[in-house]
């Protein structure tokens, strides 16, 4: 973090989050076979998100 | 008054731009001590503005109206802090696209808004400008991130206002603080000249007292922009010429599984009433499972908090003591997502909205509750929702990451009160359908008075 260190009580929310996101992240992944792709970013129009 | 009845007053001579803005800029004055809504005012440039007005006739549909605009929107010559301590100094170059449109419109902007730091909270409290307060009770907050927005109108400080919605920040604010705002689908409005938080989800809106004001302000924003990617180049509606019309024989599906579990029952209570009104002004409401969306909650988080850490790397690397407690969280939070859970999300979210397009060929609108409380007390971190007690800040990811995720136009328009506090009901559309948002919206207003409520700072 070039010279800033995190304080514990940073660390904690992160875990926090983490441990919620992360279960949930491993949840979805093993619902998305290969043959679905991502949402485009930059390529809006009506059929996409 | 309404945004609609300033500028007809306006056109018709009774008023003057000078005295619009100087009637602003005095309300501004009376009550900012009280709720904090502005992060900087400007009191001479708008006044000269609008001198700059006057005696010409009709620049445009806002000639001559006060409006302001979130502090994460860039005015020329004026501070864009996003209440950071970072952006403190920061003073813009340039209008953002958003406030050069709403010039070229007519309207004088007179300050810029309080807002949860670099927009990413629902609070507004900022713990470098302090917190913004809610006019029906300011022991409570009044929603963010767009709170200085959402108060600055309730207590009609202007008659409308520019906020920011990424995963809620219009439509929580206007629904706590009474008052109607309109998430637009992505791409609908530029966000070149706005401090991103994440530019898939990111969307400028307004807010003002009533959809026929939101449709004035949504129209001279909305529309394609060279300076910005990610906007669709379509044709932008007459927005305020096709609010009548009413909702006879409109498709309107209730969320369902979003009335029930989670949620103050009295707010339920009053959405229901709302949707009652709906059906005796005509539409076909039904009930419809819309529980895949419950997906939308973590998906959106997926995508948010590395492109959020990414807009923020420079600051990270060099100024991590500088932010608040809680946004240096999820900022570091998204720094240690792994690289797969930006894609995973984007391809459940593809997945997610070919489930939608489906739901919204049975239906033409969804309605659901806005929120699923009232206004917390400043400094409340839980919430009683349903006999559940749990962190507001996810209490309210459920009624708000659907939309945003999906980037449909929805629109938060008030229909009860609890405990003396508004309450909101969503009403969402198909993609760049802001049109018959806003008149299902109009609609409903027309045959309630939610809207018209004045709180009691501002009476």
């Amino acid at each position: 973090m070039h010279g800033v260190d995190p304080e514990d009580a940073d660390l904690v929310a992160v875990q926090g989050f983490l441990a919620t996101i992360l279960p949930a992240l491993a949840a979805i992944e093993e619902r998305h076979g290969p043959e679905v792709p991502p949402a485009g970013l930059f390529l809006p129009g009506p059929e996409q998100p | 008054m309404t945004l609609a009845g300033v500028a007809a007053r306006i056109r018709a001579g009774e008023l003057s731009p000078r005295e619009a803005v100087a009637e602003a800029l005095a309300r501004i004055e009376s009550l900012q001590g009280t709720l904090n809504a502005f992060i900087s005012v400007r009191g001479e440039e708008a006044l000269a503005e609008a001198d700059a007005l006057s005696g010409r006739v009709g620049r445009g549909p806002l000639h001559g109206v006060p409006v302001a605009v979130k502090d994460v929107i860039d005015v020329a010559g004026a501070r864009t802090t996003a209440a950071s301590r970072i952006l403190a100094d920061n003073v813009a170059a340039v209008d953002a696209t958003v406030v050069a449109r709403l010039r070229s419109a007519g309207a004088v902007v007179v300050g810029k808004l309080n807002t949860h730091e670099f927009a990413w909270g629902a609070t507004t409290t900022s713990p470098h400008f302090g917190p913004a307060r809610n006019p029906w009770d300011t022991e409570r907050i009044c929603g963010g991130s767009s709170g200085g927005s959402g108060a600055a109108v309730a207590a009609g400080l202007v008659p409308g206002a520019l906020g920011t919605d990424t995963a809620g920040s219009v439509r929580i604010p206007a629904c706590l603080c009474g008052v109607t705002g309109v998430r637009p689908s992505l791409g609908r409005v530029p966000n070149s000249g706005v401090v991103p938080v994440s530019w898939t989800f990111d969307a400028v809106g307004p807010l003002a007292r009533t959809a026929e004001d939101c449709a004035l302000l949504l129209q001279a924003i909305a529309g394609h922009d060279v300076a910005d990617p990610t906007t669709v180049d379509a044709p932008v509606p007459a927005y305020s010429e096709l609010l009548d019309g009413g909702v006879l024989g409109l498709r309107v599906g209730v969320v369902s599984h979003l009335l029930e579990g989670a949620i103050d029952p009295r707010v339920a209570a009053a959405v229901e009433a709302a949707v009652a009104e709906l059906s005796a002004l005509g539409a076909r409401v039904e009930r419809v499972d819309a529980s895949f969306l419950r997906e939308t909650e973590v998906v959106q988080q997926l995508i948010m908090l590395p492109e959020a850490a990414s807009a923020h790397l420079p600051w990270l690397r060099t100024r991590l003591a500088d932010y608040g407690a809680d946004v240096r969280a999820r900022l570091l939070a998204g720094l240690l997502l792994p690289g797969t859970a930006v894609v995973t999300g984007q391809r459940a979210r593809r997945r997610l909205y070919a489930e939608a397009l489906g739901l919204l060929a049975r239906v033409d609108l969804l309605v659901a509750p806005q929120m699923p409380v009232v206004a917390p007390r400043i400094g409340e971190d839980t919430v009683d929702a349903g006999g559940a007690t749990l962190p507001y800040r996810l209490s309210l990811i459920p009624f708000n990451s659907p939309w945003s995720c999906l980037g449909l136009p929805v629109a938060s328009v008030p229909c009860g009160v609890v405990d003396g506090l508004p309450v909101g009901m969503a009403i969402v559309g198909r993609r760049l359908d802001e049109t018959g948002v806003l008149r299902a919206a109009h609609t409903f207003q027309l045959a309630s008075d939610w809207h018209t409520r004045v709180p009691p700072t501002a009476a």
